[in-house]
């Protein structure tokens, strides 16, 4: 099941894999010897979900809660508000021997390919590990035999498993990991920025990996990074986050066709285009500022100290997040929501706005 | 047979020909850059495009006397407006006339002290001017790379900055000693996407004002089309392609430059997959005959493996002057 | 349907074996050295018996004070001298390194094991348990060390055991600090997370993942801890508080020929020396070990050493 980008796959009625429901984390921070508790809101109200067997992106820059948000459905943070529904069950706040039951359902790719394995461990017993530590296999040669078929399906030579992780190059490490975090058989897998750390090359081998195995295992991912072009690849639906918000969420070809948002409008913009001819340069959505520190967020709708667009409504209220059109939801007063008519209006402005599409 | 690669070097402010850089350590001999001639003109950016293990930064390194105490310059001939000069006496311009700056912004600010006066250190040490003429321009260099709020910002200490603001205090101190050509390391990577065209624009907008030479190293192609003039595409430590950059991009002449645009995501095109290059960008550690991108070409031959590739003119007739190609299959 | 990477392996380590840390060490020539010496001494702690020529108590009142060889009335047959009993001065040093050695190792482990899994639950599990466990070792380190072991041993009495067991009790403090601040910056390294992640317990965190990374800190802080505590025994002995005679130490050694310095000099000056080698070697080592395990020191050794071939090789 590929993104499809021209048009919408109609996707057999999925069950819905993890749901999370105004999902809040904020972490205290004490400011100066005196200083008075402050927080910073990671991730506040965040509602989403992933259906089985398809891949949400992640999208935004730093302060915008992905990583935290990622972690957070992980268990690794225990969320203030809010609730995280996996397959059915609510497993807000687990933590000990509950949560690492769960963690048999849902894994981690980590961003960077050299920490993220112990450099005096041999692969095969990092990618053994979770089943280890499970108690999932004990006998020596199941265990290696397992290890093996995960490498394989990785892309990687079975007798990897003997050796040490500085024999290997960033993009074969990323293997690595992958095939670690699969080992459980997990029907989740939360990859953070699994690419960034990557030559270009190379990046494409994992995406291309992950899609497979998507393909293969009906896995889930949420994929998080800050590189829209490769979320476009991967990704069925995709939202994008600013500092802690989600300010729009709706499919791969909507975002690119016709973003609503104006944050998302601007992001598309500034993703450098490889050609000199595309004139993205001049032509992009100029964003002045900076973004805002999430200890201090502005009030009214967060993006109003760079929206290009902001109007006095912005500054005084949180613009919710509303569907605005079939599948698309956006946080932004100057949207206007389902069914108000607004729709030709934006109908319209897709039209304008989608680029002649070059054929496949 | 080597008169006919070297660029005509009349008009180049900086430039260094069959560059040579190795490093050492415990397993050997690394051969970072193993002959690369390349150049930059005032007012032109040249951009320097590369993955892990191409060389890129090494060879800027090189430019300014700058090579890690674990590796030397075993050849090269460096050329200060056309005249031959020592690595050296390079790096003896390094601050003033060349000047560089880096990915990470806050590792080349000072901490304990306030920006202002990394400024007007600057000014007053290349440009003897007085305190109060140091703090003046200071202001003006603020306002010129777009910090708001100069009088205010100028007491601020580097980690009251964010990474973009940071980037432009580093871009003024890199241009207070009015250097002739500017060495950008990935300056860009580390900041956001909507952070980094902030910056590009301002080195564009920059280059225009000042008439600078800019040599602009990155990963990313994407930011390379958007500023560069001219391209010079490195791989295994050797320069593969070269050339205008519109050229370049829009007749890709090597497998290794066409695969880079092929698995470069494009935001704006669909493409149903990536189509990535096989295998890894290597680390040479031993000198192989024949084409270093080889193993991992889908249109090798045999003599790819066994000659290396000059990088020349690649045989069609109505090509521009300075594009170049080392490939035997050159399109 | 499954990617095939073309694997281009970097080529791997040579894995550490002690022929290549025979290699390493030789550049160092000092550091060689100081592991030559201490390692002779530790050699002649064990082989005591059949390597001294006399026992330590053989008292001969005929050969009292009799100078080592080099000197006026010497002899081979007492190479370092005699003392006041007659006692030969290099079967007594020899012997005299057994229950150095003995109290200093055993001290180390001991202190080293108890202090290091202090470290390991108080950097990992942080909180309360971290702030109660370095109370603790504050209250302690609050305290002089010396002078309470000093005031133990004479309420207790001295031996051995006991001797063990007071030092080691005032020596834990040091490594549970040092395992402590290591645990909490391992902790932030992804590769921990990973394993959380995974769902690695504690036990088997600390062990396969905490620990295999402590060893080198952990070992260089046990060579100079190693070189206090025979410092500590010696100041003891010396004191009368440490090991008693008939047994024989260092510290002893100085402490009942210094009457004699007038005399034999060389009764108090060779057990001094010998101790003073031995700490001044085992600090060296404890240097070594450090510089060893900065990987940035490594890089730029590797590179002087590499670029020395290339320019000999290129002098051929």
């Amino acid at each position: 099941m590929q993104p499809d980008t021209e048009s919408h796959p109609v996707r057999e009625a999925s069950e819905e894999l993890l749901r999370l429901e105004g999902l809040t984390v904020h972490f205290p921070v004490r400011t100066g010897l005196m200083g008075r508790k402050q927080f910073v809101h990671a991730v506040d109200d965040v509602s989403l979900d992933v259906q089985a067997g398809e891949t949400l992106g992640l999208v935004g820059e730093s302060g915008s809660g992905k990583t935290t948000l990622g972690y957070s459905i992980l268990g690794h943070y225990t969320p203030t508000a809010g609730r995280i529904i996996f397959d059915g069950n609510d497993v807000t706040g687990y933590s000990g021997k509950k949560l690492r039951e769960l963690r048999r359902h849902m894994q981690m790719v980590f961003q960077d390919p050299y920490g993220s394995l112990n450099p005096r461990m041999r692969i095969e017993e990092i990618v053994a590990e979770p089943l280890i530590c499970h108690g999932v296999i004990t006998d020596r040669d199941e265990l290696r035999n397992r290890v093996e078929q995960l490498l394989t399906m990785c892309g990687m030579p079975a007798d990897a498993a003997s050796r040490f992780p500085h024999a290997f190059s960033g993009g074969q490490r990323q293997r690595i990991g992958v095939a670690r975090a699969l080992a459980l058989d997990p029907r989740l897998l939360v990859a953070d920025e699994p690419t960034s750390a990557l030559d270009v090359s190379v990046q494409a081998q994992v995406v291309n990996l992950l899609q497979d195995l998507q393909a293969e295992l009906g896995l889930s991912y949420v994929f998080i990074s800050h590189d829209l072009s490769v979320v476009r690849h991967i990704s069925h639906r995709i939202a994008i986050m600013y500092l802690g918000k989600v300010v729009e969420i709706a499919s791969t070809a909507q975002i690119f066709n016709a973003p609503l948002h104006p944050y998302t409008e601007a992001l598309l913009s500034a993703i450098p285009v490889p050609d000199p001819k595309s004139g993205w340069h001049e032509q992009r959505v100029q964003l002045g500022g900076d973004i805002p520190s999430p200890i201090t967020p502005p009030k009214g709708c967060r993006f109003n100290t760079r929206c290009p667009k902001a109007e006095a409504v912005c500054f005084h209220e949180v613009p919710p997040l509303e569907p605005k059109l079939d599948g698309h939801w956006v946080a932004c007063h100057l949207v206007a929501p389902l069914g108000s008519g607004g729709e030709s209006a934006h109908k319209a402005a897709e039209l304008s706005r989608s680029a002649p599409q070059t054929p496949n | 047979m080597r008169d006919e690669t070297k660029q005509p070097a009349d008009d180049f402010l900086l430039s260094v020909d069959n560059l040579k850089v190795e490093f050492y350590n415990e397993r050997g001999t690394v051969h970072a850059v193993q002959d690369v001639s390349l150049g930059v003109r005032a007012g032109e950016t040249l951009g320097l495009v590369g993955e892990s293990g191409s060389g890129k930064s090494v060879t800027a390194a090189a430019l300014m006397d700058l090579v890690p105490i674990t590796g030397r310059v075993a050849n090269g001939t460096f050329r200060w407006h056309g005249r031959e000069v020592t690595s050296k006496e390079l790096g003896r311009l390094r601050g003033s006339k060349i000047t560089m700056v880096f990915q990470d912004p806050m590792s080349a600010l000072n901490p304990l002290v306030h920006v202002g006066a990394q400024i007007t250190e600057v000014l007053r040490k290349h440009l003897k001017m007085s305190r109060g003429d140091a703090r003046r321009r200071a202001l003006e260099l603020f306002d010129l790379v777009g910090i708001p709020e100069p009088l205010r910002r100028f007491k601020q200490y580097p980690f009251e900055f964010s990474g973009g603001m940071a980037q432009r205090v580093v871009i003024a101190m890199a241009l207070a000693a009015e250097p002739e050509v500017l060495i950008a390391d990935e300056p860009t990577t580390a900041l956001d996407v909507t952070i980094q065209a902030q910056i590009l624009d301002l080195i564009a907008h920059l280059q225009k004002e000042l008439n600078i030479a800019i040599v602009l190293i990155t990963h990313d192609l994407g930011v390379v089309a958007g500023v560069a003039d001219h391209l010079a595409v490195m791989y295994a430590g050797r320069v593969v392609e070269s050339g205008v950059a519109s050229e370049v991009f829009e007749h890709p002449s090597h497998p290794y430059m066409r695969g880079l645009l092929a698995s470069t995501p494009h935001p704006r095109e669909v493409t149903d997959r990536l189509v990535p290059i096989p295998g890894n960008p290597p680390v040479v550690t031993k000198i192989l005959p024949g084409c270093a991108f080889a193993d991992r070409c889908s249109e090798a031959t045999d003599r790819c493996r066994t000659e290396r590739p000059e990088l020349v003119a690649p045989p069609e007739d109505d090509v521009p002057s300075d594009r170049k190609v080392a490939c035997w299959h050159a399109a | 349907m499954t990617q095939t990477a073309a694997p281009d392996v970097v080529e791997p380590k040579a894995r550490p074996s002690i022929r290549r840390a025979v290699r390493i060490l030789s550049e160092d020539k000092v550091a060689l050295a100081s592991v030559v010496f201490v390692v002779v001494v530790v050699l002649s702690a064990v082989f005591a018996p059949w390597i001294a020529p006399y026992s330590p108590s053989d008292i001969s009142l005929t050969d009292r004070l009799l100078p080592p060889v080099w000197s006026d009335g010497g002899g081979w047959s007492h190479v370092l001298g005699t003392d006041a009993l007659g006692r030969d001065v290099l079967s007594r040093i020899v012997f005299g390194a057994r229950n150095s050695l003995l109290i200093g190792v055993s001290v180390v482990v001991i202190a080293g094991a108890f202090g290091t899994v202090v470290g390991l639950i108080a950097g990992y599990r942080g909180g309360r348990a971290d702030a109660i466990l370095m109370r603790l070792a504050d209250a302690q380190l609050a305290f002089p060390g010396l002078l309470l072991v000093i005031l133990i041993i004479s309420v207790l009495g001295p031996s051995i055991p006991i001797i063990i067991v007071v030092i080691a009790v005032y020596g834990w403090m040091i490594f549970a600090r040092l395992v402590r601040g290591n645990v909490l910056q391992l902790r932030e390294d992804l590769y921990i997370r990973a394993a959380v992640m995974a769902g690695c317990g504690p036990i088997r965190l600390m062990r396969r993942h905490l620990l295999p990374n402590l060893v080198s800190p952990i070992m260089t802080q046990a060579m100079l801890e190693l070189a206090r505590v025979i410092l500590v025994e010696a100041s003891l002995s010396y004191l009368g508080l440490g090991i008693q005679p008939p047994n024989v130490s260092w510290g002893l050694m100085v402490a009942e020929n210094q009457a004699y310095l007038r005399e034999g000099w060389w009764t108090v000056f060779f057990p001094g020396l010998i101790l003073v080698f031995t700490i001044v070697a085992l600090n060296l080592i404890a240097s070594w070990l450090r510089v060893r395990s900065d990987p940035q020191q490594q890089q730029l050794i590797a590179a002087r050493r590499r670029m020395n071939a290339e320019a000999k090789a290129g002098e051929k």
